[in-house]
């Protein structure tokens, strides 16, 4: 039988890089195909260019046996190619049917045959065993489930070959578990299944075969059971990882964030979060981790400013910062990676420089005399554009140009200030590669290491076992129980995310 | 570079839009030549003409200013008509307080003859200010204290403040004479006139320069990166601490008190007085297109005030001289904003063109490359990359 896919030569030059440079790459039937490399390795693009949403500038394509051009998505759609997207293209207010049948509706008369549309999607569901409910809402469904109503999108259209970009970037360890499980079922169908991802424990877990991409070119292709995840790491950055140190969980100094029976409302004005206590001291790295949805974002926010408090106690160092403003907190010495890069931590519109004064332009050296000193901008930009290896042409590029990872860097860059006293980390690596990954790890620990409080929010079970001296388990707007790093399982942490249960003794926890 | 492609392509929609609306003038059954040469001629025709023009440039320069603040910041100022109102309302009444001719049935505020002339000039421009910022200013309090939308809240003020100053000049402003109109201010508070046997004043000097400021202000300053933060991010600046309430009312009063400016200039420059009724006659509303068109930065915003001006002080030529119903004027002036954004999607579309056009220069060069026997992949490959470093970002 002919490969599913079969890239010849594709070589692709962007204004400055080659993103693939005459790539040969096979995916055959009833594979599960991870694509690894860093931001930047062409991943996306040789993707792209299958997809139809890039053209190569050579190269030839060969689906299931014929050369074919793909020119645009509706091509590759004719040609049973099917992509689930990184952020998902549903419509939140209409029903999993409408979204699934979207484009293609049955229809009564001019109107939406609603009753023939759920019968649809219900028996697309039960022959792909992917059961999910035609009448529910989208955006009332969790995450993992709107990925679900993603998949059955493509299905729908007969897809056989199938692109999964960073899948697991924003569902929850079980998550990640179902999705495993769905793409194992519909690979042995007889479909063929490409996924670009960062992290190597999925692969192992996942994958049939794995390619490494690097600098735009085919590192090598190999099958996870003739590797290990250690050696892909160093294939994807060129070079061994450092190995992640046994240091035993460290005893911090004094108290710098004092939280005490905190409550506060979300959004819709329900209770977020209901009575919650954590001590973070000097020198410690304390975690929280949770399902999406109980409470941690709430948390983050109270603690930043960006939220108000309806009840409870929030010291800095000793003083109540409850009523202060983000500015006041912040010349206090409260830095925050932000959990939504785009949404809150740049303003995309802006230089580099000017994205990393967003927070104290109005400070000398930046501001003198009541003008910026658009020079002492620049200058601090192209520090830190040196010393955070932000790959940009200067510090003068938009940060609208930058890859993920480079604009996440940007980010630390600004929040990992040595003047911090309290650092607030949301999702600090989401979508940043493995490379770019460990160095912000070694920053976090650095500033840590340099007496800096650190509290990491993170839906990452791997981030947290090796960043977090202590780990918090946050459940319904509380903490369920606290585990010190090293004396704890993954599986034990996930049952407490799901249930709960478990709240043993708090070491060196709040009381 | 790309700034002068910008200017070139507005340009070129100006034309466009001039064009269509000789088609239009030809449909109507005008001879074209004719009022197209009228409106030339009543535009910029003579020293009159140019003169006139840059009287109705002036105030069209400072209302879209407040306009473009209003925007930078994320706040869309459709106030400035009401603002340009109650700010002629301030200077006028502190204006006619120096007079010394009788004030008929108007409050007297404070007795202040023998001023200075420059002191009273200053003082009602600054008036007018004050009274802008405090129009605009109302609707920032309340969008940064309840939350209401500012588009809402200037519309109202809009009405508020015309029929507050139909009141007022009808009963207690109500200078001497039969017409509802407050006092005039005294002579020497006049704008000195730039051009002898003109009616052009000093008021476009302060224009230009308020125009620089402005620009100074949103690029060169500490509180113009806020304002623009706040517009381009909301979120992000209020996660990097800049203080949302305060900048909204900041930003808003701003934006009036360069709208109150307006009016006081029209009241020392052109009217010296408060009527009843067209006091602004929709300088406000026009700010809105001319700063849009401007793309909100105040060199844009200078020219494209003074194309309206012309557009404005042609349409009388057109009218008398070729019998030109001055609605026209309005057709022209929706062409130009037409054409203006459509160039905006053409640039987009000939973007993606020569992304395309690039696309298949690679290729090209790629075959000549690889036709060369000897190259090894390393060195064509940068021959192969030269060719794009000129190419769109």
């Amino acid at each position: 039988m002919a490969p599913a896919v079969q890239l010849k030569g594709i070589h692709k030059i962007y204004p400055g890089v080659i993103a693939n440079d005459r790539v040969d790459w096979t995916l055959e039937w009833g594979q599960i195909h991870a694509l690894l490399g860093e931001n930047g390795a062409g991943k996306s693009t040789l993707m792209n260019v299958l997809y139809g949403m890039t053209r190569p500038d050579a190269g030839e394509i060969h689906v299931d046996g014929r050369q074919v051009e793909i020119p645009a998505p509706s091509a590759a759609i004719k040609l049973g190619i099917g992509m689930v997207h990184q952020h998902f293209q549903l419509v939140g207010p209409l029903t999993v049917a409408q979204n699934i049948l979207l484009g293609c509706e049955p229809r009564l008369g001019p109107f939406f045959h609603t009753r023939k549309a759920n019968q649809r999607v219900a028996d697309l569901a039960d022959r792909v065993g992917l059961p999910v409910d035609p009448t529910a809402r989208v955006e009332q469904l969790p995450v993992g489930m709107q990925q679900r109503v993603e998949i059955l999108k493509v299905l729908q259209r007969d897809a056989r070959i199938l692109i999964f970009d960073e899948p697991t970037a924003v569902l929850t360890p079980q998550e990640i578990d179902e999705l495993g499980a769905v793409m194992k079922r519909l690979a042995q169908e007889g479909r063929a299944l490409v996924f670009i991802t960062h992290k190597m424990r999925e692969v192992m877990a996942i994958a049939t075969d794995v390619t490494v991409m690097r600098a735009g070119r085919v590192i090598g292709s190999t099958t996870p059971s003739a590797t290990s995840a250690g050696e892909l790491a160093a294939m994807v950055v060129g070079r061994p990882l450092a190995p992640v140190a046994e240091v035993p969980a460290r005893l911090g100094g004094e108290v710098v964030l004092e939280i005490r029976d905190l409550h506060a409302a979300n959004d819709r004005g329900l209770e977020a979060l209901e009575g919650v206590s954590i001590d973070v001291r000097q020198g410690e790295i304390v975690g929280i981790i949770g399902v999406e949805g109980n409470g941690q974002s709430e948390l983050v926010e109270v603690i930043t400013g960006l939220r108000k408090a309806s009840s409870g106690q929030l010291r800095l160092l000793g003083e109540g910062i409850a009523g202060a403003t983000v500015r006041q907190r912040r010349e206090k010495g409260v830095g925050h990676v932000a959990e939504d890069r785009l949404r809150h931590a740049v303003v995309t519109a802006y230089s580099i420089a000017d994205n990393l004064v967003l927070d104290r332009y109005y400070l000398p050296p930046y501001s003198r005399n009541a003008m910026l000193d658009d020079r002492a901008i620049t200058r601090n930009g192209a520090t830190s554009l040196e010393r955070y290896r932000i790959k940009a042409p200067d510090a003068r590029t938009p940060v609208s140009s930058l890859s993920g990872g480079n604009q996440q860097k940007v980010v630390v860059a600004r929040e990992l200030d040595p003047n911090h006293r309290l650092l607030v980390v949301s999702q600090p690596t989401r979508g940043v590669d493995a490379g770019a990954a460990e160095f912000i790890h070694d920053q976090i620990r650095q500033l840590c290491d340099a007496g800096a409080a650190v509290l990491l929010v993170t839906n990452e079970l791997d981030e947290l076992m090796v960043l977090a001296d202590r780990i918090g388990v946050m459940f319904h707007g509380k903490i369920a129980g606290w585990r010190v790093r090293g004396s704890c399982s993954r599986e034990e942490l996930g049952r407490m995310m799901i249930a709960g249960a478990g709240s043993g003794p708090l070491p060196g926890g709040a009381a | 570079m790309s700034r002068l492609r910008t200017l070139l392509n507005s340009a070129g929609a100006v034309a466009l839009a001039l064009a269509l609306g000789a088609i239009v003038l030809a449909l109507s059954g005008y001879d074209v030549g004719d009022a197209l040469g009228a409106l030339a001629q009543g535009a910029v025709g003579s020293v009159n003409a140019n003169a006139e023009t840059l009287l109705q440039t002036t105030p069209l320069i400072l209302a879209a200013l407040a306009v473009a603040v209003g925007l930078r910041g994320g706040l869309f100022n459709i106030g400035v008509e009401g603002q340009i109102t109650i700010g002629g309302l301030f200077a006028a009444v502190v204006g006619y307080q120096f007079s010394d001719q009788p004030l008929g049935s108007a409050w007297r505020l404070f007795h202040a003859p023998a001023v200075p002339g420059i002191v009273q000039m200053v003082l009602i421009l600054a008036a007018g200010v004050v009274g802008g910022m405090l129009w605009g200013g109302l609707s920032g309090l309340l969008k940064a204290r309840f939350g209401a939308h500012e588009v809402i809240t200037t519309i109202m003020l809009n009405y508020v403040a015309i029929g507050l100053v139909s009141y007022l000049v009808r009963v207690p402003l109500h200078g001497p004479g039969p017409i509802p109109q407050t006092p005039f201010i005294s002579k020497a508070a006049h704008l000195p006139i730039l051009i002898p046997d003109t009616r052009l004043h000093a008021g476009l000097l302060v224009a230009l320069a308020v125009a620089v400021g402005v620009w100074f202000f949103l690029w060169k300053t500490p509180w113009g990166f806020a304002v623009r933060t706040v517009g381009l991010n909301p979120d992000a600046a209020q996660y990097a601490g800049i203080g949302m309430k305060r900048l909204v009312f900041g930003t808003m009063a701003l934006s009036g008190a360069l709208a109150g400016l307006a009016g006081a200039v029209q009241i020392a420059g052109v009217d010296f007085g408060l009527v009843q009724t067209g006091f602004s006659s929709g300088y406000g509303y026009d700010a809105i297109a001319i700063s849009l068109l401007g793309l909100n930065h105040p060199l844009g915003i200078v020219l494209a005030a003074w194309l309206f001006a012309a557009l404005r002080s042609g349409a009388g030529e057109m009218q008398v001289a070729a019998g030109v119903s001055s609605q026209i004027i309005s057709v022209l002036q929706a062409l130009v904003i037409l054409m203006v954004s459509a160039e905006a999607g053409l640039r987009y579309y000939v973007d993606q063109r020569r992304k395309k056009a690039q696309t298949v220069a690679n290729r090209a060069s790629l075959e000549q490359a690889a036709t060369v026997p000897a190259s090894p992949p390393a060195p064509h490959q940068s021959s192969v990359a030269e060719p794009t470093a000129e190419g769109p970002r």
